[in-house]
């Protein structure tokens, strides 16, 4: 990076407030143009576009605090801690999530030392988002990979394995068996031909229970834009299923509404979360009120 | 059964997307790049990258959905109500027909000797409402009725050029005042030929838009405008002109040589990167937060609000309802 570029970025985060050395910003500015152009050089363009979409002010105060400015830790400990227990309570409103919080805290001021040098994880912050965002997604990532790892390491109810499931007594009925099958089989094929946007709305609200409007802020759309894209989307699929039907199995119409019909007959056991055992009290509960997910109303 | 089908089709589809998921890989979305793809600072490529990843992996759909959840719920204030410029000529229009139908027998007595045609009609005027109301007993009295029906219009056709050319004169008198400190000039007399009244509602529409205009300026909100941790913040609107806040608006420092009066909204997306949005097609962009682009819109077209991803790309929306996006920090401009 030329030099006057980077005193440029440097004057606009301000990083000469928190005494943080031209050479230190400029290498965390490196860091994180590696990530986002990974294995190439950036053209000019492309460098000063990235460059100026940077939270540089944060990224100047993560450098402070990852090289122990004193004064910086204390901004930092002053404007961020409090909204990190807020998005662990918002997690965990039990509290459960605090602990995350607190080894993040302890992570990022960084009790390990390396040659004598204390190892931050400020180093990994790059400036692509704000702060608090990033700070945000830590703590969310340590929640989501530990409630994974608790999940996995706990049994699964004897009559509710997949062994178990797979040894089921089959049902008598050959053609509906063979219409599941069928019916299930179209319907991978469906959803793997939808395009990754509409399959990632679609798995937001159906997989992970999310509202319209959680799904609008994070997909950068509007509510009732949202909601158009499912329906067209359940469209797609619903034409796509049939068609499968039709043209791979030759299916009649009538024969096509029995594989419907036989996915009704099996709708208990659609529900894999169900089957497995996996759905947490949480989550029964908030799929048993069927609260309505056009609304903000579950947000904390 | 078509509804039925609907509720089968989402079950089922629910019970793909739970079970058809790829296990947690290495190709995982990290937290960096998760926090990146939320605030918007990941390039297209990147952007699908995550997207396409995220749609097939549970982990990553887990994450979003817990960081959506976690996200600090923000209370936008609404925007001030600003009164579209295309209103003021037509609410002048409005209040002059208005005045013209209050006030028919002033505006009849007015315009008949000057508009005086050898008819057959009694000497006495009728009621305005006597031709409409009552059925033509005697085709004198249908003559009559035609030529009142053609003294009105013609009088409504002169009444609506005067009232054009007050707009016009306001419109000018706008202008002026604009991109000229100078006071507003007097509206001119109506046209002699009109009768006081008729003159009377063309001033009102002559004064009324400039006025309005003024009277909404004074009384404009003044609209401030935060970067995305609150320190610094900028304020438009005052007859200071655009001001800045390094103290989260604690004390205010004025950027004198741009107008803030002219500038009606506009975006922080950090102390440095700004854009801002006014009349006439006004924008600006600082990306050091000192100096200042002009980037206006090619038509001129009054703006009145901006979204901005970063220094180079924003969406500027005009009072018409355009959209003008800009990819090169406002070199180059296209319409949505």
């Amino acid at each position: 990076m030329e030099r006057a570029h980077a005193e440029r970025l440097y004057t606009r985060a301000e990083a000469a407030r928190w005494k943080v050395p031209l050479e230190v910003f400029i290498n965390a500015v490196e860091r994180g143009a590696e990530k986002a152009f990974p294995g190439r050089t950036p053209s000019q363009t492309e460098l000063d576009r990235y460059c100026d979409g940077l939270h540089l002010a944060d990224l100047a105060l993560a450098c402070a605090c990852a090289i122990g400015r004193n004064d910086a830790w204390d901004h930092f400990v002053r404007e961020f801690r409090p909204s990190m227990y807020r998005a662990a309570d918002a997690l965990d409103p039990s509290g459960g999530a605090r602990e995350v919080a607190e080894s993040l805290y302890a992570e990022l001021f960084g009790l390990r030392e390396r040659d004598g040098i204390r190892q931050s994880v400020f180093r990994y912050f790059h400036g692509r988002s704000s702060l608090s965002t990033w700070l945000r997604s830590l703590i969310v990532q340590r929640y989501v990979d530990r409630h994974r790892d608790t999940r996995r390491l706990a049994p699964l109810p004897e009559d509710a394995s997949p062994a178990a499931l797979a040894a089921a007594p089959p049902s008598s009925d050959v053609h509906r068996e063979r219409y599941l099958l069928v019916m299930r089989t179209a319907l991978t094929a469906a959803v793997a031909a939808l395009a990754p946007r509409d399959r990632l709305r679609l798995a937001c609200y159906y997989a992970q229970d999310m509202t319209l409007a959680q799904i609008a802020r994070v997909m950068r759309e509007h509510e009732a834009t949202v909601s158009r894209h499912l329906s067209r989307t359940r469209k797609e699929i619903r034409g796509d299923v049939e068609r499968r039907l039709k043209v791979q199995h030759g299916f009649s119409q009538a024969e096509i509404d029995e594989c419907f019909a036989s996915v009704v007959d099996d709708a208990g056991n659609l529900d894999m979360a169900d089957w497995l055992g996996t759905r947490t009290a949480a989550e029964s509960e908030r799929k048993e009120l069927a609260f309505d997910r056009s609304t903000d109303k579950d947000l904390p | 059964m078509n509804r039925n089908t609907d509720r089968i089709v989402e079950q089922a589809i629910a019970h793909e997307l739970k079970t058809s998921q790829r296990p947690p890989s290495v190709d995982c979305i990290d937290a960096e790049t998760l926090a990146a793809w939320i605030d918007q600072g990941l390039d297209d490529q990147a952007t699908l990258a995550v997207e396409a990843h995220a749609s097939n992996c549970a982990r990553c759909q887990a994450m979003i959905a817990a960081a959506v959840r976690t996200a600090p719920v923000t209370v936008h204030e609404p925007r001030p109500f600003r009164v579209p410029a295309w209103w003021y000529p037509l609410a002048a229009g409005a209040a002059a027909v208005i005045i013209w139908l209050v006030v028919p027998d002033q505006r009849d007595h007015q315009l008949t000797p000057s508009d005086a045609r050898p008819t057959a009609a009694a000497p006495t005027a009728p009621s305005p409402s006597a031709p409409s109301a009552e059925p033509p007993a005697a085709p004198a009295a249908a003559g009559r009725a035609q030529l009142e029906v053609g003294d009105r219009v013609a009088a409504r056709a002169r009444e609506d050029r005067a009232e054009r050319k007050a707009i016009d004169q306001a419109k000018k008198e706008e202008a002026a005042e604009t991109f000229s400190e100078a006071a507003a000039p007097q509206a001119p007399d109506a046209p002699a030929q009109i009768g006081a009244v008729a003159a009377a509602a063309p001033a009102v529409a002559a004064e009324s838009p400039a006025t309005l205009r003024r009277s909404a300026r004074q009384a404009t909100d003044v609209v401030e405008v935060s970067s995305p941790q609150g320190a610094v913040r900028w304020r438009l609107g005052t007859a200071a002109g655009l001001e800045r806040s390094d103290d989260a608006g604690a004390s205010w420092r004025a950027i004198r040589q741009i107008a803030g009066e002219s500038l009606v909204a506009g975006v922080a997306l950090s102390p440095a990167v700004a854009w801002f949005v006014g009349r006439d097609g006004v924008v600006l962009l600082t990306t050091d937060g000192v100096t200042f682009t002009r980037v206006d819109l090619p038509d001129g077209v009054d703006a009145v609000s901006v979204t901005a991803t970063d220094g180079r790309n924003a969406v500027v929306t005009t009072v018409d309802g355009r959209r003008f996006r800009t990819g090169d920090a406002g070199r180059t401009w296209q319409v949505n």
